[in-house]
């Protein structure tokens, strides 16, 4: 019996699209006003989802505030209320997109799941956009 | 390499809201267990959500026009989910040894709808507990 369980947690972060290599006129025009020098942020809100077989003795996939603790001490202690560009080293060298996000979370989370398969992380940037990393 | 045969999909997606009480709590678990693992959800007086649950069905084909009724989905959720659903103790309609976490109220929503839907209709119940929470259920 197959259940999933999406676990939702908020964080702001500040970034910039910006690549090294290219002319600020390329910047400007593949990034827009994400390119904009001193960078801006975000509200995002992140949803982690984990299918599993239903543990008959607790009634679930996974304890969601055991899954809420990992997520916080794993992925938004580190995102929250930085700059996605110079203060999380597994960003380094990468444009901070919604979906570079949700591949970092992705790696971040998956190998410390006690229980269940993560299926997928989804990133809000807001109201009308975001993106996922599943399987 | 030949050409995937398209595949298309009709899904007809309707929410209900009910406020049930609850409290988690499992008999296959001592008392300081549940305690343990269930923390302030095991409260033994309960406590209660404002639930949203949502029933999607799928179809590759639709019937007058529709996957399924509106109106039928409604009566079906009014005569199986109303009265074990809202208003009321979870843990008391659902059964005695019932663990009311929303793993388990998903599947209890599905099993007491699926009987009723067309073959040829697929049903996935979407249950959201808090803001936070939300689990999903395709009778697999």
């Amino acid at each position: 019996m197959k259940v999933s369980v999406t676990r939702k947690a908020r964080f702001c972060a500040g970034h910039k699209y910006w690549r090294a290599e290219w002319t600020p006129e390329k910047n400007r025009e593949v990034f827009g006003a994400c390119a904009n020098e001193n960078g801006h942020g975000h509200n995002y809100t992140l949803e982690v989802t984990v299918t599993g077989d239903v543990d008959p003795k607790t009634g679930m996939v996974i304890n969601l505030s055991d899954l809420d603790r990992l997520i916080h001490e794993l992925v938004i202690d580190r995102i929250d209320h930085r700059n996605l560009n110079v203060d999380v080293p597994e960003l380094a060298g990468k444009i901070p997109t919604t979906e570079v996000i949700a591949g970092f979370v992705w790696d971040t989370l998956s190998p410390r799941l006690p229980v269940g398969r993560l299926e997928e992380v989804r990133v809000y940037e807001a109201d009308d956009l975001w993106a996922s990393r599943r399987g | 390499m030949g050409v995937a045969p398209r595949i298309i999909v009709f899904t007809l997606a309707k929410s209900y809201r009910f406020s049930a009480a609850h409290t988690l709590r499992s008999s296959h678990l001592s008392e300081d267990e549940n305690k343990r693992v269930y923390g302030k959800c095991a409260n033994p007086s309960g406590h209660g959500h404002d639930y949203v649950l949502e029933f999607r069905l799928s179809s590759d084909r639709l019937t007058d026009d529709a996957v399924y009724g509106r109106g039928a989905l409604d009566q079906l959720v009014a005569e199986h989910i109303e009265p074990r659903f809202d208003r009321t103790d979870v843990n008391r309609t659902l059964g005695p040894d019932f663990i009311s976490s929303g793993e388990n109220l998903a599947v209890a929503a599905h099993r007491l709808i699926a009987p009723h839907i067309p073959s040829g209709v697929s049903l996935e119940v979407r249950l959201s507990e808090t803001e936070k929470n939300s689990f999903r259920y395709r009778g697999e």
